[in-house]
């Protein structure tokens, strides 16, 4: 499949996908390329392991293409598959380093470390707590969304922000009471 | 804690875009590396008794083949080792490191925390035995000069996981809830740091001069505006052990993180033959450093107050011996 991919509808890509095309398949992902690497990013707080984490969340997706249901939005799936991989990848990192650049002036460095602090917390919850955090208040997604994401109600979606909010609550306090 | 703020706090620590091409690159690379979707049923092929027999000796062709690769790896892994006094080269003994690592971390099936008792205490059981030969592995063989003092911190760290993954199964075999959470939390701190300074010991190379003041001056910069250290030192955290409001938990572990990946940093990036005594005395300090934190997380975990306390201005001393050392090679 080359050319005009644009006027294609997502059935049509899925369909062609399905049937081994490749471009098709990227294109099916282009729209949802920027939330994939933002959740991975959330996740792993790395630039290089998040794209490699969406690359190989996109091979698994295309193997996995045959599960996804006629009518469901591929955009959810995609993001729970992004997910499950950024969970392998950050196994047992329960600590992981950040890599930080050094701050240019004194008033930056101030705001390099409470976005850094603010980061560590962030790894410092366990992985469902991030995934939630990341994507209510990152990728600015509705309780509803967030519910089909990770294959839970809506209810319970708000319930376990509630819980990781109230974790990380603690380090906005520390980052008020150091600046 | 308004939605709002932590809509623009969250969104002003991670904001990033994409690198650079990086669609591009998993188009080409879906392209390059055509896979064929499988749909349900997973396998719907007939076997033949033919094709059948085959696979099955091809099966046990692959099975001899495995067990031969792991009698080869266990041959090899064993020769790594040298006989103590001849010393051994960097390369086998960063080989050992990650191997151990390696094993160590295949026992973890983490991320687990304090309301997931039953995962960390399966994680604590296989945990043991590769924990232990980590630090036979350790004991037995002849450090060599550039990780002698990162290889005492890594056994100091390594014991104390030891003796709390013991812990941890003996308090979750007696159902003791508080001894549990008591024992996670020297363990996780031990694990964390292995995972924040085992990949710079594996990947650890020598550089000029100028590349590893750059590093210094980097991590130094980190430490200086780190808040939670700010706070710790400043004696405004004291009460955190005790009190409900800023947890130790984040407290202690962002400011540990600080001293931690300092000490990764001049370990990855090692110093030149020029700087190598001011490296030694850095190195030492951060290693002081990593003791007196030791001693704060023992505190931590045993919710003692005072022991947490009395171990601060050990650290402020040292912090300012580290900062001295630091400014000691950025004025070389």
């Amino acid at each position: 499949m080359h050319g005009s991919l644009f006027s294609h509808t997502e059935a049509e890509l899925i369909k062609a996908a399905r049937q081994g095309d490749g471009s098709a398949f990227a294109e099916l992902l282009r729209p949802q390329y920027q939330s994939a690497f933002r959740v991975a990013y959330g996740l792993l707080h790395d630039s290089d392991e998040a794209e490699d984490a969406v690359q190989e969340a996109a091979f698994k997706a295309w193997r996995r293409l045959g599960n996804l249901r006629e009518g469901s939005s591929l955009r959810p799936w995609f993001l729970a598959i992004v997910a499950n991989q950024c969970r392998n990848v950050g196994r047992s990192k329960w600590w992981t380093v950040l890599k930080t650049e050094p701050p240019e002036s004194e008033a930056a460095a101030v705001d390099v470390a409470a976005g850094v602090d603010l980061r560590r917390a962030l790894l410092r919850l366990s992985y469902d707590e991030r995934l939630i955090v990341v994507l209510r208040y990152y990728l600015d997604m509705p309780f509803e969304e967030i519910a089909t994401t990770l294959g839970i109600s809506p209810k319970a979606a708000r319930n376990r922000v509630e819980r990781a909010v109230h974790r990380l609550r603690p380090i906005v306090q520390i980052q008020g009471a150091a600046v | 804690m308004e939605e709002e703020m932590l809509f623009e706090r969250i969104h002003a620590a991670l904001e990033v875009q994409p690198p650079a091409g990086a669609y591009e690159r998993l188009r080409v690379a879906l392209n390059q590396r055509p896979v064929k979707p499988s749909m349900r049923p997973a396998f719907p092929m007939r076997w033949s008794n033919m094709s059948f027999r085959m696979a099955a000796g091809l099966a046990l062709v692959a099975l001899a083949l495995a067990i031969l690769a792991a009698i080869f790896a266990v041959h090899s892994t064993s020769n790594n080792y040298v006989p103590a006094g001849r010393g051994m080269s960097i390369s086998a003994y960063q080989k050992m490191v990650a191997d151990d690592d390696a094993a160590a971390l295949a026992a973890f099936a983490g991320p687990c925390d304090t309301t997931t008792h039953s995962a960390c205490l399966a994680d604590a059981t296989r945990g043991i035995p590769a924990v232990q030969k980590w630090i036979d592995d350790l004991t037995h063989a002849a450090t060599p000069a550039r990780f002698k003092v990162v290889d005492a911190e890594m056994r100091l760290h390594l014991t104390e996981n030891l003796t709390a993954l013991h812990d941890l199964v003996a308090a979750a075999q007696a159902g003791d809830g508080p001894a549990i959470d008591r024992a996670f939390v020297v363990a996780v701190y031990a694990t964390d740091w292995t995972n924040a300074v085992i990949p710079s010991i594996t990947s650890s190379q020598q550089v000029d001069a100028a590349a590893y003041q750059k590093s210094v001056q980097s991590y130094k910069k980190s430490l200086d505006t780190c808040s939670s250290c700010i706070l710790v030192l400043s004696g405004k955290g004291n009460d955190c052990v005790t009190s409900k409001g800023i947890p130790c938990e984040i407290l202690f572990g962002q400011t540990a993180l600080a001293y931690v990946e300092f000490d990764a940093a001049i370990i990855r990036k090692a110093a030149p033959a020029a700087l190598a005594t001011k490296d030694a005395r850095l190195q030492d300090d951060l290693a002081q450093a990593d003791a007196v934190l030791l001693t704060m997380n023992r505190a931590l975990a045993a919710n003692d107050q005072a022991g947490f306390n009395a171990a601060v201005p050990q650290l402020q001393r040292i912090t300012g011996q580290i900062d001295r050392d630091a400014n000691a090679i950025l004025q070389s």
